[in-house]
């Protein structure tokens, strides 16, 4: 690579590969400035639980609590809230969640208007739909992925975030 | 016979069920943390954000089994102690002491077994399945069993058997064992109780549990001799390197009650070597097949016996002959 060039191809030449450690370096070098600049998107994370509730006429109701404490075998919902807080049009706009330790994603449990939800088995490597994903076990042998086996979820938004624009997903998993 | 296929079945179903009572779950006071990723391009300028990580702690969860280990015992009227055997496990997800008790006053049975004194809650220290005289005494509040998630510990109720009661009489002694953190309707909280100071949950079990053992009067006794022929290489009857040893023995059932599901069982001795399908009861032969129909088996794990299953026996059935040959190495 060229003493000559400037910092701004330097970015723009690292920025087309694809590797995060990369991009990360990418972004190291733009520094806040970039940031400042640009329209960012931010992420607003909640977890909550179903609690089961009589009301004063005896019939029992399901609604959604904030997750305080959590049990072996009990579901968590999570939602993540994305907005755009810059003055820019986002694209490419991606969020991806791992299922978080000591717990397993409920099947089809993962939503979000507008989103292509695909998963990972291989710790965020590669991503690809439920009927594609397969695991190989110690002998080499290989057998369809179960929800239980995988690590990280990801939503690609199919448009742009428009600036002030935002948007939810969703995704359940249970406390091993 | 296929004792041994029943006892492994069993082995399998256990195993099989750990899983579904959620034993073995997230220990209490794990940290659950959760962090989502954003990337995403804004004028072809690749931009990452993560969001705040959101950290869910595992409550505890207090939840005991109980289970019987012992089979009925059969005991004779007015004698003692007699134990019965029961193991206690935490299926809860934190570490826990559990308060033990005996209740004679069971309902559903025909008279109340007389818990021993000064004790008749032991822990089996030994390990022998039987209260003898190596196992710890249990004092409530003193020495309660403290047990982490999945650990059990096995616990022996003694009692003795009045006297003058009727053949076939059931007792029964219940142990229970409750949580010492708390117990009651599933779901119930204990707020910081738990271990490291989280909440303390009640479980499905109401972190108290109790099963009762049983005890029946039985005047049935099995009266066993043993004998043994030898006869050497040489036509003789000298014990040495190639003679065979066919061991004789009689059981003679007396009383008038049923010994129930009887399996008379013999270590093949050391420095001897079974000689196969020997085994004969009352002249008829037997096979070593442990898996077939017929009461006879010669199995080698952990150590070389043979065994025959005498069924149900009473006076009635008359003496039981038992041979089998082994040859001296």
């Amino acid at each position: 690579m060229s003493d000559m060039m400037t910092k701004e191809k330097l970015v723009k030449s690292l920025a087309t590969t694809t590797s995060k450690g990369v991009l990360l370096v990418a972004l190291l070098l733009l520094g806040g400035n970039a940031l400042a600049q640009q329209g960012a998107i931010r992420l607003e994370h909640k977890a909550e639980q179903q609690e089961v509730v009589t009301d004063d006429n005896g019939i029992e109701q399901t609604r959604l609590v904030e997750a305080a404490r959590v049990l072996p075998g009990e579901e968590v919902l999570f939602t993540v809230t994305y907005t755009n807080v810059g003055d820019a049009a986002a694209e490419d706009v991606v969020i991806i969640n791992p299922v978080p330790e000591h717990m397993f994603y409920v099947n089809d449990s993962a939503t979000g208007e507008n989103t292509s939800v695909t998963f990972s088995v291989d710790g965020g490597k590669t991503f690809a739909a439920p009927q594609d994903l397969l695991i190989t076990d110690a002998l080499g042998a290989e057998r369809p992925a179960a929800a239980k086996d995988y690590s990280h979820i990801r939503w690609v938004v199919d448009s742009e975030v428009t600036a002030g624009g935002s948007g939810t997903v969703h995704f359940a998993a249970v406390v091993e | 016979m296929n004792r041994k296929w029943t006892s492994l079945f069993i082995g399998l179903i256990g195993l099989g069920i750990a899983p579904l009572c959620l034993a073995e779950g997230t220990i209490a006071g794990t940290d659950i943390d959760n962090t989502a990723t954003v990337s995403y391009e804004v004028g072809g300028t690749p931009q990452t954000t993560t969001s705040n990580t959101l950290t869910l702690t595992v409550a505890e969860v207090l939840d005991v089994d109980v289970t019987l280990l012992s089979g009925p015992q059969s005991v004779p009227s007015g004698t003692g102690p007699h134990g019965l055997l029961f193991v206690v496990t935490n299926t809860g997800n934190g570490t826990e002491g559990f308060a033990l008790a005996i209740n004679n006053a069971v309902g559903g049975d025909d008279f109340d077994p007389d818990a021993a004194t000064p004790a008749a809650i032991y822990f089996d220290t030994d390990g022998s399945g039987d209260f003898s005289p190596g196992d710890v005494a249990y004092e409530p509040g003193t020495n309660d069993p403290l047990l982490a998630p999945d650990a059990s510990v096995n616990i022996l109720l003694v009692n003795d058997i009045a006297a003058g009661l009727a053949d076939g009489a059931i007792g029964l002694s219940e142990l229970s064992a409750v949580a010492s953190t708390g117990s009651g309707d599933p779901g119930d909280l204990f707020p910081g109780d738990g271990d490291g100071g989280v909440d303390a949950v009640v479980g499905t079990s109401g972190a108290d549990d109790a099963i009762s053992g049983q005890y029946v009067i039985s005047d049935i006794e099995l009266a066993v001799v043993k004998s043994a022929t030898v006869l050497d290489p040489f036509g003789g009857s000298s014990p040495m390197p190639g003679a065979e040893v066919t061991y004789r023995i009689v059981i003679t059932p007396t009383g008038s009650e049923t010994a129930v599901t009887t399996v008379f069982t013999d270590a093949i001795p050391a420095n001897t070597t079974y000689s196969p399908e020997s085994i004969t009861l009352n002249g008829g032969a037997l096979t070593d097949d442990d898996a077939d129909a017929d009461a006879g088996a010669y199995t080698t794990t952990p150590a070389p016996e043979i065994a025959v299953d005498l069924g149900d026996l009473t006076e009635a059935s008359g003496a039981q002959t038992i041979e089998f040959t082994v040859t001296i190495d």
